[in-house]
């Protein structure tokens, strides 16, 4: 189908509108958006934040000065959440949800507060 | 006299009122404690003191670089980081693979230097990091987590980097203390049965070539919901 799509847009006057129709909705189809779900913000004892939505993620990371022990989870429904620890890291990042539909989450898992803290990941 | 007197004590409430306002406006700028911004000293760096990035690379340092290559490339992206935050990029011909063939998972540990003096380490299928070094507190790097949910698939995991240093891990879980996994500047440890929960981990016990060993407390637990 594509080959017949790019042999039809050879030599024409709108081959590069052609050319865009077959390039772009691939690159939309696998793009993701990175975004920061917590950006340079203060956290309180065992404060948490949260993405809003459920979607697939390829990374959920932080950053927050080290000797902070942080929790970075995943949370497939109300019993279910996957979780990593980790204190001296910084950045710190756990894998992708494997295509599960989950919320991203990073907690400040300490009783101090924490500052600047960071939490990014992505979304489809 | 009294006019003297006048003017010394304006003088000194005009210097305190001065050194009162730089106070302020300097925890301004930052908008919180300075106490809360800083982090440990770093009493080993990690970069001098991970003799296991020296050795030869291998086929299977390849191996394990090209499959661990995406998960390096979101941890080591500056995209939305905090001023001064960011590891710089990772140096990939000095990757070298720590520990391998780990667990049921057969997990690798790998480490690799950055542009920016750090050493980032990562569990092939589950975390990775970066250190500056290591500190009084911290005398190993530690990861605690299961890499799918609690109580199915694989069980409880605690791993991470170590300097040159250190001669064993042991893990206590469940009251119980274990024995992890040793290389160079690696451990790893795996819980035998799939029920221990990351929060049976209490203690990681670090034994140095010096004869010294230090136990670092470790609080894992529920976490808040969304």
């Amino acid at each position: 189908m594509r080959l017949r799509l790019i042999r039809a847009c050879r030599g024409r006057p709108t081959a590069l509108a052609c050319l865009l129709f077959i390039v772009i909705p691939p690159t939309v189809a696998y793009a993701t958006t990175d975004f920061n779900y917590v950006d340079n913000q203060l956290f309180s004892a065992y404060q948490a934040g949260w993405t809003s939505g459920l979607n697939p993620r390829a990374y959920n990371k932080v950053w927050r000065p080290v000797g902070n022990q942080f929790a970075m989870s995943y949370e497939l429904s109300d019993t279910e959440t996957t979780t990593w620890f980790n204190t001296w890291s910084n950045p710190y990042t756990t894998p992708g949800s494997a295509g599960l539909d989950v919320y991203a989450g990073c907690e400040n898992y300490t009783p101090s507060v924490v500052s600047p803290v960071t939490c990014r990941t992505t979304r489809p | 006299m009294r006019s003297t007197k006048k003017f010394l004590a304006l003088s000194a409430s005009a210097v305190c009122g001065a050194a009162l306002t730089g106070a302020i406006l300097s925890r301004a700028a930052t908008g919180f404690p300075s106490a809360f911004m800083k982090a440990p000293p770093i009493s080993v760096p990690a970069l001098s003191n991970m003799s296991g990035l020296e050795r030869a690379a291998t086929a299977r340092d390849g191996a394990v670089a090209a499959a661990a290559a995406p998960a390096l490339d979101a941890l080591t992206d500056s995209a939305g980081a905090p001023p001064g935050m960011a590891p710089g990029s990772a140096d990939m011909e000095r990757f070298r693979v720590l520990l391998d063939n780990l667990g049921s998972g057969r997990h690798s540990i790998f480490a690799v230097p950055t542009s920016g003096g750090r050493v980032c380490g990562g569990l092939t299928g589950g975390p990775s990091g970066c250190l500056q070094g290591f500190t009084a507190a911290g005398p190993v790097d530690y990861s605690v987590g299961d890499v799918d949910t609690v109580g199915s698939g694989e069980a409880t995991i605690v791993w991470g980097l170590a300097p040159d240093s250190v001669r064993s891990v042991h893990v206590v879980a469940g009251g119980t203390r274990y024995l992890a996994v040793m290389g160079k500047n690696a451990y790893f440890f795996e819980a035998s049965a799939a029920s221990l929960a990351p929060s049976a981990v209490s203690v990681i016990v670090v034994d140095f070539k010096d004869g010294r060993s230090q136990s670092v407390p470790v609080t894992v637990g529920a976490t808040t919901t969304h």
